[in-house]
């Protein structure tokens, strides 16, 4: 890893938009510098699908001659922000990164990617997946799958593999990416980047490839919580178009960074990474240096006791293996030889869910949205790892990123948000992680947390090379 | 050694794979039936079903701190 510390090549989208502001940064430059940046490292990391050159060129000269006429929107304006191959962006293929959606052209921009629009923001190009966000990585699809910069051997973890691994080698601030079971936590984490699954319902998933109804969130990947904030005050907000939507208003979440941490209440579940799941000795070692820091802001710190982690476990699962199954059964029956074989005898496996059996999982899960509403009147966030190891070595065998090595079922099936941040490094130089899970629509607090621990960790002056 | 049963059934739900990703498949499916059970036996409360739209009646609180 180097030392970056005044680099001007690595900006943060909080600098680079108060540059921009402040008028000693244009978007052209912070695009060239994306450009450049790409030019030279995508070739071996494989983190874009496509970059849309000529029409992001176009956005960000649009943007800059706005605001030099004094029309800047926002922290947005003139930012260029990757999305994940499952968006749809008006006119341009969403693959899915799966030979079945090759020739699928949207019609119009996802939700989101219209806020992101409207904020002012460049959209920069498309960013790898797992094919249909479920398996990976594949070697026998028409795509290679992403790398990850702290080393090209290293499994940069999915779904949003893309999106991580491109804001980890500073080939943009921000990505957008989605999370059914960890999809951008577990990346966020292998990749050394911030990730905020956010509560569900809190931003629209109209016109994102579905994978579990139930399960399915979008969120954001960034070098920084900070920044995270920032890409949420764009994307957020109720959606009448979208059945899941939430009609709640919240205040900017950008507006939580900063404030004191006095007197706030961190939940431990030390029993997931202690007894459920062992995680490794670094992991848990930068975690107590992390609750060492939080308790330096303010915060208290107590031991919480939840269902065992299998539980959690077992009920994700098998909700998603049952939805996914749902949305994909016409095209496993009728072209299964259009998916690989990861995607295709995961999605496969949810035929074998009975109906009994998923309504019994539901009723598993008010139990466990119970049990979390009732540990959260006792905290105000939990915190546990994300990985409890950092990378592994990608897998060439077929057999995909073991899902043992994460935490990510919890907040996707309580549906609270849930921040990933870097929280140190191993001793081979690779990411550690921290996840911390809020109460629902409290993302602004899990963020505010994070933006902490990432401070006192020092861990964002440090990127990889590759 | 694929069991003639699980190609059977996997005939009846008008799947198919291949060989090689048989074997795969029918462990998979085994764990489905190993969590299934796992939750199955633990059915000793009186919840209904729920999913998360009802995150949408939520009333955020004040947080502490």
């Amino acid at each position: 890893m180097r030392d970056v510390t005044g680099d001007g090549r690595y900006r943060t989208l909080a600098q680079a938009s108060r540059a921009i502001a402040k008028g000693t940064l244009s978007p052209l430059d912070v695009l060239r510098d994306h450009f450049d940046a790409i030019d030279d490292g995508d070739a071996r990391l494989s983190a874009f699908v496509v970059v849309y050159r000529e029409q992001a060129l176009m956005e960000a000269r649009k943007a800059q001659e706005e605001i030099a006429k004094g029309r800047r929107i926002g922290p947005l304006h003139g930012i260029p922000v990757a999305v994940k191959d499952i968006f749809d962006i008006e006119g341009t293929p969403t693959t899915g990164q799966s030979a079945s959606l090759i020739d699928s052209v949207a019609a119009r921009d996802a939700e989101c990617v219209a806020r992101l629009r409207r904020a002012g923001a460049v959209i920069l190009g498309k960013t790898t997946t797992w094919e249909m966000a479920i398996g990976g990585p594949s070697f026998d699809i028409p795509w290679p799958p992403a790398r990850n910069p702290w080393g090209e051997d290293r499994d940069p973890s999915g779904s949003s593999s893309g999106s991580a691994a491109a804001v980890a080698a500073g080939f943009c601030m921000a990505a957008l990416g989605s999370d059914t079971g960890g999809s951008i936590r577990s990346p966020a984490a292998w990749c050394g980047v911030a990730g905020l699954k956010p509560t569900f319902g809190l931003v629209s998933k109209r016109g994102v490839l579905p994978l579990a109804y139930s399960q399915d969130h979008v969120g954001t990947l960034c070098w920084t919580a900070e920044d995270c904030a920032f890409v949420m005050d764009a994307i957020a907000g109720h959606d009448p178009g979208d059945p899941s939507s939430a009609n709640v208003s919240l205040p900017p979440l950008s507006a939580s960074i900063g404030k004191p941490l006095t007197g706030l209440r961190v939940g431990v579940v030390r029993h997931f990474f202690e007894i459920d799941q062992p995680a490794g000795e670094e992991t848990i070692r930068a975690l107590t240096r992390s609750l060492d820091a939080l308790r330096d802001a303010g915060a208290k710190t107590l031991d919480i006791t939840l269902s065992p982690l299998k539980d959690y476990n077992a009920v994700g699962t098998l909700i998603s293996r049952a939805e996914g199954f749902a949305v994909h059964q016409h095209a496993l029956r009728h072209f299964p030889e259009k998916f690989g074989s990861l995607a295709r005898v995961r999605l496969m496996g949810g035929a074998f869910v009975a109906a009994s059996d998923y309504v019994n999982v539901l009723r598993h899960r008010a139990r466990l949205i119970e049990e979390m509403h009732e540990a959260m009147s006792r905290c105000d966030v939990v915190v546990f790892p994300t990985a409890g190891m950092p990378a592994g070595l990608i897998g060439q065998d077929g057999k995909g990123t073991p899902a043992q090595s994460f935490f990510n079922r919890p907040f996707n099936v309580v549906g609270g948000p849930a921040l990933t941040v870097c929280n140190g490094f191993s001793r081979d130089g690779l990411p550690l992680s921290l996840q911390i899970g809020g109460r629902p629509f409290e993302d602004g607090l899990v963020l505010r947390v994070g933006d902490v621990v990432e401070r006192a960790m020092d861990t964002r002056n440090h990127r990889p090379v590759f | 050694m694929v069991d003639e049963n699980f190609k059977a059934q996997l005939k009846r739900l008008g799947l198919a794979v291949c060989n090689e990703e048989m074997d795969i498949l029918e462990a998979q499916v085994a764990d489905i039936a190993t969590m299934t059970a796992y939750l199955n036996d633990r059915l000793t409360f009186h919840h209904e079903p729920s999913n998360l739209l009802r995150l949408r009646e939520y009333k955020p609180s004040a947080p502490a701190g």
